[in-house]
């Protein structure tokens, strides 16, 4: 069964097209077999298979055999690739931008987006979000996570909201620590989302 | 003038005003006062607040110093913000402050329109932050109010 288009881009057919296209556009240009970019993009097999066969039919994907193995890698010349690139990375980029702008961040114990992107990206429909609420939790120096995150705003032309919480006040039971637990939370770095 | 301050003035975020030294030194004085409030506050969020006021306040007093005031308008704090960075932004550690700053805006206006809290490490960075900024901004207005002794 197709899966839903998704809310933080609903131009696409479904929500797992935009998937593989998010990893193959924006993880690198390395081709790689299509179970493997199946599985990063947390897409079945047979959906992953059907739909690669159509973008490689439309030429935004790309593919070389070696022996008996198909790799794919998206397809820099294509037409659409720079413009596509540019839209994906708009809407799926984030999780992967802020995990990478936040990797020297000493102390750090996890990061997670919350707010609208997060409740966008599980599924929830309404507006494209305007900005990027980010939760840092760790022993860390709020400074150096602004500067992380300065960067990373340069790359996404979204604004990024940070909020730093030791662990002490993660634990802690406020509104605001209930309020997250009970919404989408979208882990950083292993791409699990929580609801 | 810098092409920031070029284009805030071209984009109509601040209108050109005749110099207000005794202006200037009036929102420094509020910044002191208003920092020194923020210290007897236990809350984080609160001292936050405080905290960006205090930061609005030593903008404003370095817009006046140099003959600019601040339109109101949609974004106008930004502004604000962008204002001390195109000033005092070529020094790496005014600049790394004045970041924090922009943060502490952000965190101001979450905490105070969605209730979302404010933690220790932003308020200790906050503290450290504003008070660097303070001390630049006092030292920038007695540097322009020298250049205008030395001009009468």
């Amino acid at each position: 069964m197709r899966s839903a288009p998704p809310p933080l881009l609903p131009i696409f057919r479904s929500d797992a097209q935009a998937r593989l296209l998010a990893e193959l556009y924006l993880r690198g240009g390395q081709a790689r077999p299509i179970s493997q970019v199946a599985v990063a993009a947390h897409v079945p097999m047979p959906s992953a298979h059907r739909e690669i066969e159509r973008l490689i039919n439309a030429g935004l994907v790309r593919e070389q055999r070696i022996g008996r193995q198909r790799l794919v890698s998206a397809n820099p010349g294509s037409s659409y690739f720079e413009p596509l690139r540019t839209l994906l990375h708009r809407a799926f980029g984030p999780p992967t931008v802020l995990a990478d702008a936040l990797r020297g961040v000493t102390g750090l114990r996890f990061a997670a987006i919350y707010g609208s992107y997060a409740a966008r990206r599980v599924g929830e429909e309404g507006p494209a979000p305007n900005d990027i609420d980010l939760l840092v939790v760790g022993d860390v120096d709020a400074s150096q996570v602004y500067e992380a995150v300065e960067n990373a705003e340069r790359q996404l032309s979204l604004p990024v909201n940070a909020t730093v919480l030791s662990d002490e006040e993660w634990a802690a039971d406020t509104g605001f620590t209930r309020q997250l637990r009970a919404r989408p939370l979208l882990r950083l770095g292993d791409d699990d989302i929580r609801s | 003038m810098t092409d920031e301050i070029e284009s805030l003035l071209g984009g109509r975020k601040i209108v050109a005003i005749p110099a207000d030294p005794d202006g200037a030194e009036q929102h420094l004085a509020r910044a002191r006062t208003t920092l020194e409030q923020a210290r007897l506050l236990t809350d984080a969020a609160l001292q936050e607040r405080l905290r960006y006021e205090a930061g609005l306040h030593l903008a404003l007093a370095l817009m006046a110093a140099d003959g600019y005031r601040l339109r109101s308008g949609p974004g106008h704090h930004e502004s604000a913000v962008a204002y001390l960075r195109a000033r005092l932004g070529r020094d790496p550690g005014l600049k790394a402050a004045v970041r924090v700053l922009d943060m502490t805006r952000r965190n101001r206006n979450s905490e105070l329109y969605r209730a979302v809290e404010v933690g220790a490490a932003a308020a200790e960075a906050s503290a450290a932050a504003v008070a660097v900024l303070l001390r630049a901004v006092a030292i920038e207005l007695e540097a322009l109010s020298g250049r205008t002794t030395e001009r009468q």
